[in-house]
């Protein structure tokens, strides 16, 4: 899945092996380095990284000149305060996001090497929030990351509570064809956000974070707000009842586009009909 | 005038003049006291119930209850307690007919519970739910059982407080019962995670395709497992199994796991508003067929049935 990835995109990528891992970051660096994306690596071994990368044949050393690709301890990035700031650390790849797109970047494209968490580090307590919230940053469709988490270093509940905060999740059973579970992307024309692929448990935080800010996260000036859900080939109740929160307290300028008979099942169970104001349109 | 109790007689008719008798009676009653009025009963005995009672037919709504009805499970949320809600303020008096002869054994445990759990449901409500049962087509023991779900049955035109009601509870119990096995030949996945459940929608949205239901069902049935494999993943660590196999007449889908579903109620009353989850076993009932539940403490096993 690691070159289906595009700007937007947010992936948990669970690995337990340091050959698959490197594998992975050279194909997502290469990808990126390609698309015009910035690349910003924010993890342990810095130096080593380059030797690795350019042993596979990535040479990286006229990327990180020019200031397409640059690296960082998680010292320098994450905990630079001393602790892990979940608000500091959203607001920076906020502030990145912005610095790629005016240096003419297509993108900011990140890596997240969450090693540091599993050490006992002020605030890592709040990582499964953090992680459905910086969704709001890539939602904007100019960022995209994978957030690189050793199998060997958390517990399975932990990591649980982690991938559920991500749309995607890649580990070693997941096909290398295959696309994102879901995706979240705010849009400008019409405004509002188009989901795509399938909304389940596995991506119910990732969802309800994107979905809850939704108008906080759209231009004020913008009057109605469309949520697009023609791609979605599948969403659980609890999705359904997630955009129907939103649409709930948005009702007068919330449309629903691209509505499959399904979906349209799924909104009527959690009370579509009884909001005055919503529009359902269904599939063309 | 207040009655602001809720009243559930069944009643036991042999023919259709009495099935007539006893049921105009209460929808009449029921019109001039100015209730909401829902008569829900299978398409037979619709037909002329419903020609019985033209004159007052704009106060009532029909309902065929082998389609609104067909899946026990579905009656409470979506047929009583919707009629309730559309007509809040106002005292509800229904006519609900949910066993019929035809009824399966698979079906009838369901149904049975539901008789018991109305009682529960609609305590301290202001209603009155009169359920026929059929005293010369239904068995022996089926007639028993509506001695136990009813605190008041109607006889030939008596009413008199049954001696064999119990705590509805207690009795709801009693038709928690082991299911058919499921048949060697039945496609199976296990799953455990998450990670899991796309195999498991894809799984049995092929297999619903193979068995040419169409596709809005095997939509509904996939949305309904998928809901079932969730709880399962929240609940119990070690996962469970979906099997997948056709019956006559319709697809058969089961849901097993180690945990113990101790809320008798659940999947017939809908979550508070703003509870975001729990609403899984509720969705399947609406969607599916038959929901049948067998739970105990270390095993679950919840059967889906949908027709084509």
């Amino acid at each position: 899945m690691i070159d289906r990835l595009r700007l937007g995109d947010h992936a948990c990528v669970v690995v337990d092996d340091d050959a698959i891992r490197l594998r992975y970051l050279a194909t997502y660096v290469a990808a990126g380095l390609c698309d015009n994306h910035r690349v910003l690596y924010f993890g342990p071994g810095v130096e080593r990284l380059s030797a690795d990368l350019a042993a596979l044949g990535l040479d990286t050393l006229a990327a990180r000149e020019r200031g397409q690709l640059r690296m960082a301890t998680p010292e320098d990035s994450y905990l630079a305060s001393g602790s892990f700031d979940p608000a500091v650390t959203i607001a920076g790849w906020r502030s990145e996001t912005e610095s790629a797109l005016a240096a003419g970047y297509r993108g900011m494209r990140a890596i997240g090497d969450m090693s540091w968490a599993a050490r006992p580090v002020p605030g890592a307590e709040l990582l499964p929030w953090y992680e459905a919230q910086v969704n709001r940053v890539f939602a904007g469709g100019d960022a995209m990351a994978i957030c690189l988490y050793d199998r060997r270093l958390f517990t399975d509940t932990a990591l649980q509570r982690i991938c559920w905060s991500h749309p995607a999740t890649v580990d070693h059973e997941t096909g290398t064809d295959a696309e994102p579970a879901l995706r979240a992307i705010r849009t400008t024309h019409p405004p509002g956000i188009r989901l795509e692929g399938d909304a389940d448990l596995s991506n119910r935080h990732a969802l309800r974070a994107v979905m809850e800010h939704l108008v906080e996260d759209t231009p004020a000036s913008v009057g109605s707000l469309t949520v697009d859900v023609s791609r979605l080939r599948f969403a659980d109740a609890a999705a359904m009842r997630i955009l129907m929160r939103t649409a709930t307290t948005e009702a007068h300028r919330l449309r629903v586009v691209g509505c499959s008979p399904a979906l349209r099942r799924l909104l009527t169970f959690n009370g579509a009909d009884a909001v005055t104001g919503l529009t359902v349109e269904p599939a063309a | 005038m207040m009655r602001a109790e809720f009243d559930h007689p069944g009643l036991l008719y042999r023919d259709l003049d009495e099935y007539l008798a006893g049921t105009t009676e209460f929808v009449y009653s029921a019109v001039a006291a100015g209730d909401a009025v829902l008569v829900a009963v299978p398409g037979g005995n619709l037909a002329p119930l419903r020609d019985s009672l033209a004159d007052v037919a704009d106060a009532v709504i029909f309902a065929d209850m082998t389609v609104a009805g067909r899946n026990p499970g579905r009656i409470i949320p979506g047929v009583l307690l919707a009629f309730a809600a559309a007509h809040a303020g106002r005292r509800v008096s229904i006519i609900g007919e949910p066993i019929w002869p035809e009824r399966s054994d698979v079906e009838y445990p369901a149904c049975a519970a539901h008789e018991a759990l109305i009682n529960s449901v609609f305590a301290g409500r202001d209603a009155a739910i009169l359920c026929p049962y059929d005293a010369v087509r239904l068995d022996d023991d089926r007639l028993r059982d509506a001695w136990r779900t009813h605190p008041v049955m109607i006889t030939g035109g008596d009413r008199r407080p049954s001696p064999w009601y119990t705590d509805p509870l207690a009795t709801a119990a009693r038709f928690n019962q082991p299911l058919p096995p499921v048949p060697a030949g039945a496609a199976v996945v296990r799953f455990a995670s998450v990670r899991d459940l796309a195999r498991i929608r894809s799984s049995v949205a092929a297999y619903a395709e193979r068995a040419g239901l169409p596709a809005a069902r095997a939509d509904d049935l996939v949305a309904a497992v998928n809901e079932l494999a969730e709880n399962t993943i929240l609940y119990t660590p070690a996962g469970g199994v979906v099997s997948v196999w056709a019956e006559a007449g319709h697809l058969a889908c089961q849901v097993d796991d180690d945990g113990h579903l101790a809320d008798v109620l659940a999947g017939r009353v809908p979550p508070a508003a703003h509870v975001e989850g729990g609403r899984g076993l509720l969705l399947a009932n609406l969607l599916c067929d038959l929901v049948r539940i067998h739970t105990r403490p270390g095993g679950t096993s919840i059967r889906l049935h949908m027709a084509g």
